[in-house]
């Protein structure tokens, strides 16, 4: 229950300071190896493309090289953006904080959420982690994607989430 | 069946049997959007050609039409319409038996439409819209008035009454079942506020419009018509090498009659003869020339409003208001409900009914921070300025550096902007008021937000700004560049309000 004393905003508990939980340790390979699965995928692509049409050898350096240069700034955001990301479970909010660069935080309150989910993605496989997915009705735009989860924490995370949205509705 | 006779709908029904014409109507429309540039290139080069068709075209023109006929028919003999106890069930499928189910308890809004075809027929199309995100909505074609009726208010009372048994503590009145059509209507647009509203509209978003429809048809037209648009103009100036300057100049003012002529006539079609009622619960809109569409507006699932007005429309003294519902994600465009024109008694008459009067009252108003001014000169104005006076340099010479101009009109764009945006907020809702030539201005519960987002690029966190991002189950709206510590207690307001409030958002 809601106690309903007269609050002034500075008193109120803000997101930035909060103690956020990280994601496990092995999320980061996980970054590390989509934007290598990615980055793959698009290899393939260059050198079909090279191969058929036959690129000049010095344009074929050029290509290489600035590619190897993405794949190394690729790697060093989903590295650093690990460090970043993080959870916090309040008494009313889910809030999640990601981004190095574009930092990002996004607080969901329970009795907005609809519904959420546990999935867990080929590579998360290999590491036996999942991602939870909260719904509200405000679209994509408000929904929260937390990844790198160990799976019993994901399942954990979502019936506590279930319950305190049942809990809601019978207030 | 007679109007008055009623329905059981527990049985299956088949729609009207002009539902037939209607869907073949639909085939056809459907083929021939999707063909029209090829029928019109042999319409055209038939013409030019002086020969008659080729028999080929002839055979594929009729084999086309019998195989629309038939699946017309077929479609309408496979169609069924029923209810169970808790589900609407609907039954069609060409080839592939189909069989909706639609939960009463799941129906948001039933809607009819009439479309010019509907009317030569007399009949409606009804259209039942579901919570489910990712479906697409439902719709029988065509049905007589009496019955959709019927079906209508059957549907709203199963659902009113699975409503209530889900929550018996907040029994709602009985809906007041007034024919709406003799009670004076709020607004009723006459033909000169029509023409007020198409003048006022936006313009340039039909320009833009016209723009990218044109270019992309452009050489198809030049080829079909056998015209040069380039060389005609060159000709016209007696220079080898027309400017794109000169060129823009010529085809400005005859984009600007078209594109005014064109937004006229889409308020037309839109807007015509557009009657509001306030009503029981919520607000009833109807309006269209060719589609009469009426729509209901419940209360409880308005998410925010959204009231502007442009120079134009100031001079009028018209505001145009949009009545944003709670919707699935495809149907936002669509279920933006917009008053196109309507003056300030009305404007506060709808005010009053969608949300209680003291909720506008006593706002707490702040400003985005000066930074943004520079931030947005510079992405919008000093770096596209650089690059087109660059490639201007290139094209024309020094002449071509003209194209500078564009930094200081930014600049001064850019500070108006600013200096627009106001951000207020009370105990019940955040009221937002921004824009550049049509001064839009946002209300929104607060107990209706979804979310709140904090965002913060690097050159922000140098200078201690932020980003809040507020999602409604109607769309999100930023509030760009505040300072830090404001943002945050804003966001920490906002989220504590929506934690202690016992309100159903919908």
């Amino acid at each position: 229950m809601f106690s309903n004393t007269s609050i002034s905003p500075e008193d109120l508990p803000s997101v930035e300071f909060l103690e956020y939980q990280p994601l496990h340790p092995e999320y980061r390979q996980i970054m590390i190896l989509r934007v290598l699965v990615f980055n793959a995928v698009l290899l393939v692509g260059l050198i079909l493309y090279v191969a058929f049409n036959g690129v000049a050898l010095h344009w074929i350096g050029v290509i290489g090289i600035s590619f190897l240069l993405l794949v190394g700034v690729q790697i060093l955001i989903a590295y650093r953006n690990f460090a970043y990301k993080g959870y916090a479970i309040r008494e009313h909010d889910l809030v999640y904080t990601s981004g190095w660069l574009f930092r990002k935080w996004t607080a969901i309150s329970f009795n907005r959420i609809q519904h959420s989910e546990v999935s867990q993605g080929l590579i998360e496989r290999m590491f036996d982690l999942s991602t939870l997915e909260v719904f509200t009705a405000g679209g994509s735009s408000s929904d929260l994607k937390i990844g790198g989860l160990p799976d019993k924490t994901a399942h954990q995370l979502r019936d506590f989430i279930t319950k305190k949205i049942a809990r809601d509705e019978e207030e | 069946m007679r109007k008055n006779e009623p329905l059981d709908l527990h049985i299956p029904h088949r729609q009207s049997p002009l539902a037939i014409l209607v869907i073949l109507y639909e085939f056809i429309r459907r083929i021939l959007s999707a063909f029209w540039p090829i029928v019109l290139i042999y319409v055209v080069r038939g013409r030019t050609s002086g020969q008659s068709g080729d028999p080929v075209y002839l055979y594929i023109g009729i084999g086309i039409s019998l195989i629309s006929v038939i699946g017309s028919l077929i479609s309408y003999f496979r169609y069924y319409y029923y209810v169970t106890d808790t589900d609407l069930i609907i039954e069609k499928g060409l080839i592939e038996r189909k069989k909706i189910t639609v939960p009463f308890d799941r129906i948001q809004t039933i809607n009819t439409e009439q479309k010019i075809i509907h009317q030569l027929f007399g009949v409606v199309k009804l259209e039942i819209d579901t919570a489910g995100s990712k479906k697409k909505e439902i719709a029988i074609d065509a049905l007589e008035q009496g019955v959709a009726e019927q079906i209508k208010s059957f549907l709203l009372l199963k659902k009113k009454y699975l409503q209530e048994e889900s929550s018996k503590r907040k029994p709602t009145a009985p809906a007041k079942s007034q024919d709406l059509h003799q009670v004076e209507p709020l607004i009723r647009l006459s033909i000169t506020d029509l023409v007020k509203i198409g003048v006022s509209q936006n313009h340039i978003q039909t320009a833009l419009l016209i723009i990218g429809f044109g270019i992309g048809f452009l050489d198809d037209i030049q080829e079909i018509i056998n015209f040069d648009l380039y060389t005609w103009i060159q000709g016209q100036i007696g220079q080898a090498s027309a400017s794109y300057a000169i060129f823009l100049l010529m085809v400005l003012p005859f984009l600007l009659l078209i594109t005014f002529i064109i937004t006229l006539i889409r308020t037309v079609i839109r807007f015509y003869h557009q009657k509001v009622w306030i009503a029981g619960d919520g607000i009833q809109l109807e309006s269209g020339l060719l589609t009469r569409h009426q729509s209901f507006i419940h209360r409880q699932k308005i998410q925010r409003i959204q009231w502007s007005q442009n120079p134009i429309k100031r001079i009028f003294k018209l505001f145009e208001l949009r009545i944003y519902q709670a919707s699935s994600q495809q149907e936002h465009a669509k279920k933006t409900n917009q008053i196109p024109g309507c003056y300030r008694e009305a404007l506060e008459a709808l005010r009053d009914t969608t949300f209680p009067r003291k909720w506008f009252e006593s706002m707490d108003y702040v400003r985005v921070s000066t930074q943004y001014r520079g931030r947005l000169w510079l992405y919008f104005g000093i770096l596209p300025g650089i690059l087109l006076g660059f490639l201007g340099y290139l094209q024309d010479g020094l002449p071509g550096l003209w194209f500078l101009v564009w930094i200081p009109l930014v600049w001064w764009w850019a500070g108006i902007v600013v200096r627009r945006w106001h951000i207020g907020l009370n105990d019940y809702a955040l009221y937002l008021k921004h824009g550049f030539w049509e001064v839009k201005e946002d209300f929104i519960p607060v107990y209706k937000i979804q979310a709140v987002r904090l965002k913060q690029s690097p050159y922000q966190r140098s200078h201690q700004l932020a980003t809040v991002s507020i999602s409604t189950a109607s769309g999100s709206l930023e509030i760009p560049y505040l300072p830090l510590d404001l943002a945050q207690r804003m966001m920490n307001y906002l989220l504590f309000r929506v934690e202690s409030s016992h309100l159903a958002w919908m």
